[in-house]
């Protein structure tokens, strides 16, 4: 069961990471700034990060187990 | 080309060329579409704090994990759709400088079209502000209409329309007038020269 959760969290984990991608290449290449676009990536990413990172530390946390017992 | 930090650049850009304007959308455009992102954002706010007040089971240990980490899932989501929306918003773009207008439309993150038009080109300008709202805040649309076969650019829901209008005309004007001198001296140096 957990193995499969730990799936699925990949697939999730991997399509934030993808998106954050274009995000930050967007705001990179496009913008009119280099002053704008440093604010911007850094703002984003920060923030991103800090969220991805506790996000993953919540998930490998969860006692999947307990949360579902009478799956198999 | 490396171009210095706080200076203004966009793809494309001739050597001599300077930027006059740029011009983004009014941001009451933008509003409505981050409304549901601040909606949302408060929702879950909010949700974060009455949940545990209405359903005290979400305490135990491994309930709170769980509630934190959909919460968490959560925040990611409209932490991503929040920038895509301002990407949206941000990256579509009218430039005008002292050569030409380049019209950037981003829609999304996979479509972005590039035109522009020279000011030598230019037919007509009309600005049209309608509506109470756009009436309020100065916001509405300028229609050049072209020469050639580019038919008609226009600016949709931009500030202070009439102000960029005759922006346009101003640079419309001084190319034409440009031309015009260049076909005199033409004229002038093939009758010297006969």
């Amino acid at each position: 069961m957990q193995s499969i959760f730990g799936l699925l969290y990949t697939v999730l984990l991997f399509s934030y990471v993808i998106a954050a991608l274009f995000i930050v290449f967007h705001i990179v290449r496009y913008s009119l700034k280099r002053s704008a676009a440093l604010f911007g990536v850094t703002l984003f990413a920060v923030v991103f990060f800090v969220l991805l990172f506790t996000n993953a530390v919540i998930f490998f946390s969860l006692p999947i187990d307990t949360l579902f017992p009478y799956s198999y | 080309m490396p171009h210095a930090f706080g200076r203004t650049h966009f793809q494309g850009q001739q050597a001599d060329e300077e930027v006059v304007h740029i011009i983004h959308r009014h941001w009451f455009d933008i509003l409505s579409h981050f409304l549901v992102v601040l909606v949302l954002s408060f929702l879950l706010i909010a949700s974060l704090l009455a949940f545990p007040l209405l359903f005290p089971e979400i305490l135990d240990a491994a309930n709170t994990r769980l509630f934190l980490f959909v919460e968490n899932t959560l925040f990611i989501f409209i932490w991503l759709f929040g920038f895509l929306t301002w990407i949206d918003y941000y990256f579509d773009v009218w430039i005008i400088t002292d050569k030409r207008i380049v019209n950037i439309e981003q829609r999304g993150l996979f479509v972005r079209h590039i035109s522009e038009l020279h000011f030598s080109r230019i037919q007509d300008v009309t600005a049209a502000v309608t509506g109470i709202i756009p009436t309020m805040l100065n916001y509405g649309d300028v229609e050049v209409q072209t020469a050639g076969e580019e038919g008609r650019f226009i600016f949709r829901r931009v500030p202070d329309p009439y102000r960029i209008k005759d922006v346009i005309m101003k640079f419309s004007q001084g190319a034409i007038s440009d031309d015009l001198r260049k076909m005199a001296d033409a004229l002038r140096a093939g009758k010297a020269a006969l």
